[in-house]
């Protein structure tokens, strides 16, 4: 693979754009189109996020500085469309991003055709359910999405020790309750 | 660019198995092709939904309009007509760029030679008597 300069440079040159675009979708629409699902839940609302994401991304390519990572950079992006789009769709954003009285979450959840959990997986979404909106982000784009501390702190601009703390006391949070259930599980068979 | 430590697949049977979510199949195929559509339609946007288009038209219809149905309120104008026909010929030979400045220059500069109340008293009389017909016509 070539560097990332060199790559960004494809994406905004005229003659190879496109081919350099659909290599970028083969790259990174996986990742993105999870990182939106986490937020907006149903499947349904990521992929209009999703093909809003990567027409901004396009959009916004000659634009790109380079002041951080290219995969920084789109998930900033996806980031910011998600939040819009549950800003304009307030039956998906039941509170604001630091509260953590929100019920929707798994009626939503529930509403969706393309969810389909085991008894496991349930407990755990309620288990993300009964987190802040901004905890559960911060907790999946370090468990699931595999990033950095120091990239998460630039996608949701928080600063990095707010970051780390939130998603200790998350991991902490979860292994209680999953072990609880477990053991609760064990006990009733 | 970075290497993640989970590729596309391990991410996928995570989000499966740990999370309950599910996709339709081919999904990832199916919207890339979609994405790309997108973009070529956005490329393309036809002439008759761009604004400046709009407005040109209608400045062009209604003093078209005026010359042949009220050619009188036009008198202070010499070759009104002739006006229209260059700009409309102007249109169909130059870029977007130049008929942006076509529009503000000179269709713009023709609209002001026919008054406020002028305009008014055009579509009060006209475009009601046009409708009129059109109606009678129908019935």
């Amino acid at each position: 693979m070539k560097s990332e300069a060199d790559f960004i440079k494809q994406l905004t040159h005229a003659k190879h754009r496109d081919k350099a675009f659909s290599k970028l979708l083969d790259l990174y629409q996986q990742r993105l189109y999870w990182h939106i699902r986490k937020i907006v839940i149903t499947h349904e609302n990521a992929n209009d996020v999703l093909q809003n994401t990567f027409i901004r991304v396009y959009k916004s390519l000659p634009k790109f500085q380079q002041k951080s990572a290219l995969h920084t950079w789109m998930y900033r992006i996806a980031y910011n469309e998600s939040i819009r789009f549950l800003e304009k769709n307030k039956r998906f954003l039941y509170s604001d991003l630091d509260d953590v009285s929100n019920t929707n979450y798994i009626s939503v959840l529930k509403e969706d055709p393309y969810f389909d959990a085991d008894e496991v997986a349930f407990k755990l979404q309620k288990l993300l359910g009964a987190l802040s909106q901004r905890e559960r982000h911060i907790f999946q784009l370090k468990y699931y999405d595999d990033l950095k501390f120091s990239e998460i702190a630039e996608i949701l601009e928080m600063k990095l020790g707010t970051i780390k703390s939130s998603y200790y006391k998350t991991v902490k949070f979860i292994e209680k309750n999953i072990s609880q259930v477990q053991l609760s599980e064990k006990k009733a068979v | 660019m970075k290497s993640f430590n989970k590729n596309n697949e391990s991410m996928h049977k995570n989000h499966q198995k740990d999370l309950g979510f599910k996709l339709p199949e081919n999904y990832f195929e199916i919207n890339k092709k979609e994405i790309f559509t997108q973009l070529n339609n956005k490329k393309v946007i036809p002439l008759y939904r761009r604004k400046w288009f709009i407005s040109m038209a209608a400045s062009i219809a209604l003093l078209v309009s005026l010359v042949l149905y009220r050619p009188t309120i036009l008198n202070g104008v010499n070759n009104v007509s002739k006006i229209a026909s260059d700009t409309i010929q102007k249109i169909y030979n130059q870029s977007e760029t130049e008929v942006f400045n076509i529009d503000q220059n000179d269709v713009s500069l023709a609209s002001l030679f026919v008054k406020d109340d002028e305009l008014d008293d055009f579509v009060n009389n006209y475009v009601v008597e046009e409708m009129l017909k059109d109606n009678t016509k129908s019935n």
